[in-house]
């Protein structure tokens, strides 16, 4: 799959390697309260954010197409 | 005589009957913006007590509990008023604007009530108001979802009306104050939960919301995600916090809300499908809010707090996608795009919104929703936590990318839409909006002075910023990944109403197929003796002479044979 | 005394609201909203009276479909009959429940007749004749019963419930039923239908409870015997009847020997409580089914739905109200040991199927907001009340029971 790279891309990846760092650097130097497990990996909200956004698609679609999604007049008979 | 109190309710509800009688347009407008300035004068004025307490039977009713809870919502509920009144100031109808205004009204009073009685006389005016600003809209789908509108408010007013009669029986009491510890030990309390439930659109009792919303006029959907559900956040706030099922059903809620709005084709409907879900967050807040403990207590206020963000950016949400509807007269997905060049206005101030309801840094969700997840980590409840957190991305999914990519952007504008020039106090009210957005979002210390608790939490710690930031700037990769697999598709999305509707139908189908089938055959044949059955109907119908000198002499016949063997009768024995 | 204050208030509020509404005939209907209230309050039996207070809001809301020449008075009746039937068991006095029983007899002679602009003098004639007639004797037995002279006991008896069958319309003295109904018009019909039943019964009721003797367990069978002839009576005139409002008449006739039936639990007070609950709750279904019927025939585009809903409450189809109706009934004549009753009204029940089912048929169609599709939606409200199981409404009819005896019996 083609890579986009227009110039709001090149800022998208900008801020997004910002925020991996960022992330990483508070997780190794500040001392913060853990309360799961998943509080010691390193920058957990990326991985949580990118996967758990593929999960909700993968879901809701799941759901819409197999079960839920019907024509318009469907209730109209 | 001093007035110690006025009711803000009563101020709105009888303010608004005036509306009709102002002649002069300009004034009309002047008192509409008016009625619930004053309101909030009123508000800001008064002193935390009981008022208003009536004799009625042996009962006391308290029409005025001002606390730091009820004081919250009503704060929430008269900023939002005013800043809907901006918006749907440009009405021509004037019983739209007093429909409103009673609605939010009933809001206030529901929030003030110090009793179950008085909760539920301003229960049902709410949902009778709003009612009206569904039907409005003229079209006949908004007629029959305002029907089931009301019939599920109905049905819920029903069960709390049921509930508090038990309640009152077993207890001797109408007060209104915490029920958790007594969770569990009558039928009453599942009742008046399940009465409140309803009204705050819990799954599976949450599809009336989703149904009507979209159907109601532009300006009246706006009003509508505003009073409802926050009035039914609040007294399960007040009646049942710290119950643990709330917990478990408000994280299902929220996530459940996100997934059925990935699905929609409706702005409108997508944005109402987040009401659900948002929701969510405030339930579980509740759920969480074990009295005494600090995360409980941080909970409320999260509860609390979301309750007062979420009313003002989902009614920003709603009036954005309500100015793309007045112009183009459309709220599809399949239906709309590329609109960005005619309207940027629109988008950024939706924009502001959306970043909002997500909870961006810098944003009033951020200040709210962050107290709610932090409270379920302090109880270390990791499920509730990640399905929270999870709802989140979905949130931002939809709202800020889905939504605005489907109207806004994604090629160009169909040439079947003519887009006119939004009224510009449309504009004005979503500037309002948006601006207490931000304010809320950078400087969160007003409101987290007025929670019902002590605020501890800080929200712009650099953990809290990194973690949202990353979450969403993550979450963009698959949207862009996906993205054609998210425009619109012209199909409906089926929800639990299913089992109430299409069982509907059947009822018909099968009273009109099979039962009356039996009864035209039962009639025909059934009759064991048909030849004595015939002889029989045909005496019975040939009395019918309508003679009256006729019918006397039967009577008359009859009566006397009986009364002359009732006398000998009563001589023998 | 302080009840009966408060029920002469409401008649005076009632009294005024009519002068009122000479003027403006709005001031009737208020008054005799107010007068309900008032009644309500001091009414002995919330349970029952809540019961008769939303069947005369229904009573009112329905009149407002009809222009009368004596619109605002007819509000003022309808209260006025509201406010009695409310009353019927807070007195224990013979004379104060016979008078009940004139006071919401003779509204009925006036509501009769009103029509679509004008008024329907013939009906009103075979009307009243009828009810006099019925009234007079309803009387003469009760006044024979209450002397206690015992050779005149069984004459008593059968005079009072020949009384109540005439005023009531149960067959074989039911002529004038299907006549009136398809005559007059619907509006009127429904609260004849609704309101106007619940006295005579309640009133026949305490009568011979009071009065009842050893002699009582044999003449009750003439009881039995014309509550029987009354539902097959109905039932087979309904049936073979094809204008809907004469259906609906021999309906009345049918769902009378229902109510009547419930009449010979007097010889066991034991399980007069819930043959009595039985009863009442027969009767309200009958006056919810009618007045959402008679609205659908005076009005046009019922919701097909209701109708049906209506019509699965007069089979006795759970949980409706109509069906528990048919249950404590049929419990009670178990009980008291008429098996026989009992068995015939469950025949019954299965024989008015088709009718009921016809005329939702006929009355329903696609769902439209209007006048008739409110009260409609009102009257399935209803009859769907007792989704929870109505036995809270026979204990309160149970607490009655010690009660029910009348005062100024005898001497």
């Amino acid at each position: 799959m083609e890579i986009p790279t227009g110039p709001y891309f090149k800022l998208y990846y900008v801020i997004l390697i910002i925020s991996v760092i960022a992330g990483v650097l508070h997780d190794v130097m500040a001392h913060h309260e853990v309360h799961f497990v998943w509080d010691k990996i390193p920058a957990f909200h990326a991985v949580f954010g990118f996967l758990g956004c593929f999960v909700l698609i993968f879901v809701s679609k799941t759901l819409g197409h197999y079960l839920l999604m019907r024509r318009e007049d469907y209730y109209d008979d | 005589m001093t007035i110690e109190w006025i009711h803000p309710g009563l101020i709105l509800i009888f303010g608004a009957l005036l509306i009709p009688f102002i002649r002069n347009r300009k004034l009309k407008q002047a008192y509409f913006l008016l009625l619930p300035v004053i309101a909030l004068i009123d508000l800001l004025m008064m002193q935390h007590g009981s008022y208003w307490n009536v004799n009625f039977m042996e009962y006391e009713l308290v029409l005025g509990r001002v606390d730091r809870l009820s004081i919250v919502f009503a704060y929430v509920f008269v900023i939002a008023a005013i800043c809907m009144n901006i918006y749907a100031l440009h009405l021509e109808r004037d019983w739209e604007h007093v429909s409103a205004m009673m609605y939010a009204g009933a809001g206030l009073g529901a929030v003030f009530a110090g009793d179950l009685f008085t909760l539920y006389i301003f229960w049902e005016v709410m949902a009778w108001a709003s009612l009206f600003l569904i039907w409005f809209r003229g079209t006949k789908a908004a007629h029959n979802a305002g029907f089931r509108y009301i019939m599920w408010h109905l049905a819920g007013g029903v069960i709390l009306l049921g509930g508090i009669v038990m309640y009152t029986q077993s207890t001797g009491s109408i007060e209104f104050t915490s029920f958790t510890q007594f969770w569990g030990t009558g039928l009453c309390y599942y009742l008046i939960l399940l009465g409140f439930i309803i009204n705050a659109a819990v799954p599976p009792l949450h599809p009336w919301l989703a149904d009507a919303y979209p159907e109601a006029t532009v300006t009246g959907a706006v009003y509508m995600t505003a009073f409802t559900t926050k009035s039914a956040v609040y007294v399960l706030a007040r009646g049942f916090p710290g119950v643990e099922i709330l917990m478990w059903l408000g994280a299902i809620m929220a996530v459940y809300g996100v997934i059925f709005a990935m699905l929609q084709n409706d702005g409108r409907r997508l944005l109402a499908y987040h009401i659900v879900s948002q929701v969510g967050y405030m339930v579980c807040g509740v759920g969480m809010g074990i009295f005494g403990l600090a995360a409980g207590e941080m909970a409320i206020n999260g509860a609390t707090a979301h309750a007062f963000c979420h009313i003002l950016y989902k009614a920003l949400l709603f009036m954005g996608m309500g100015v793309v509807l007045e112009v183009t007269g459309k709220s599809k997905f399949t239906e709309l795009g590329g609109l960005y060049k005619y309207m940027p206005v629109t988008f950024w101030l939706y924009m502001i919104g959306a970043f909002s309801i997500s909870g961006f840094p810098l944003f009033n969700g951020f200040v709210s929703k962050t107290m709610t997840v932090e409270a379920s980590a302090m109880l270390h409840e990791p499920i509730i936590w990640l399905l929270l957190e999870g709802a989140s991305i979905g949130t931002f999914f939809c709202i800020a990318l889905k939504l605005p990519r489907n109207v806004w952007f994604g090629g160009e504008k169909p040439a079947s839409i003519e887009v006119k020039k939004p009224p510009k106090n449309m504009l004005a009210g979503m500037g309002l909006t948006a601006a207490l957005c931000v304010i809320l979002g950078v400087y969160p210390e007003p409101l987290y002075n007025i929670l019902p608790y002590a605020v501890e939490f800080v929200p712009y710690t650099a953990g809290h910023v990194i973690a949202m930031s990353q979450l969403f700037i993550f979450a963009f990769i698959p949207f862009w990944i996906m993205r054609e697999k998210f425009r619109g598709e012209p199909e409906i999305v089926l929800d639990t109403d299913w089992f109430v509707r299409k069982p509907g139908r059947w009822f018909i189908r099968f009273c009109e197929n099979t039962l009356i089938k039996y009864a035209e055959f039962d009639e025909k044949r059934c009759f064991i003796f048909p030849a004595l059955f015939e002889r029989l109907s045909k005496a019975i119908r040939s009395i019918q002479t309508g003679y009256l000198t006729y019918y006397l002499q039967i009577v008359l016949l009859i009566v006397m044979v009986t009364l002359v063997l009732a006398s000998i009768g009563g001589m023998l024995l | 005394m302080n009840d009966l204050m408060l029920m002469l208030a409401a008649i005076v509020v009632i009294v005024l609201g009519s002068i009122v509404s000479v003027r403006t005939p709005k001031a009737g209907l208020y008054g005799a909203i107010l007068a309900l209230i008032i009644a309500f309050l001091a009414c002995d039996l919330p349970q029952y009276g809540v019961f008769i207070f939303a069947i005369a809001i229904l009573n009112l809301a329905s009149l407002g479909a009809l222009k009368s020449k004596i619109q605002g008075i007819d509000y003022g009746l309808v209260g006025l009959m509201g406010v009695v039937t409310m009353y019927i068991f807070n007195t224990a006095d013979l004379s104060l429940v016979l008078a009940s029983l004139v006071l919401v007899s003779t509204p009925t002679y006036l509501l009769v007749m009103i029509r679509e602009g004008g008024v329907d003098v013939e009906v009103g004639i075979k009307y009243i004749t009828f009810m006099v007639i019925a009234t007079v004797l309803f009387l003469i037995g009760a006044v024979i019963l209450a002397t206690e002279i015992k050779s005149l006991y069984i004459l008593g008896y059968v005079t009072l419930v020949i009384g109540l069958a005439l005023e009531v319309g149960i067959a074989p003295l039911h002529e004038w039923v299907p006549d009136i109904f398809a005559r007059a018009d619907p509006v009127p019909v429904s609260i004849i239908a609704s309101m106007a039943k619940v006295v005579p019964f309640v009133a026949a009721m305490r009568i011979l409870y009071s009065t009842s003797t050893e002699l009582t367990a044999v003449v009750t069978v003439f009881t039995a015997v014309l509550a029987a002839v009354s539902m097959f009576i109905g039932n087979i005139g309904a049936l073979t009847s094809k204008e809907a409002a004469r259906v609906l008449g021999y309906s009345t006739v049918a769902n009378m020997g229902y109510v009547l039936s419930c009449m010979v639990a007097v010889i066991n007070p034991e399980f007069l409580g819930i043959a009595l609950a039985g009863g009442l709750l027969l009767l309200f279904s009958n006056a919810a089914g009618k007045i959402g019927f008679l609205n659908a025939i005076k009005g046009e585009n019922a919701y097909s739905p209701l109708m049906y809903l209506l019509a699965f409450s007069f089979l006795g189809v759970p949980p409706l109200l109509g069906f528990w109706g048919k249950l404590f009934v049929a419990i009670a004549l178990l009980k008291v040991g008429y098996l026989w009753l009992a068995a015939i009204l469950v025949i019954n029940a299965a024989i008015s199927i088709p009718y009921y089912l016809r005329l939702a048929k006929v009355l329903g169609g696609d769902w439209h907001i209007n006048f008739t599709n409110i009260i409609a939606v009102a009257v399935v409200i209803f009859v769907m009340v007792t989704i929870i199981p109505p036995t809270w409404f026979v204990e309160a009819i149970e607490t009655l029971i010690p009660l029910l005896g009348l005062t100024g019996i005898g001497g």
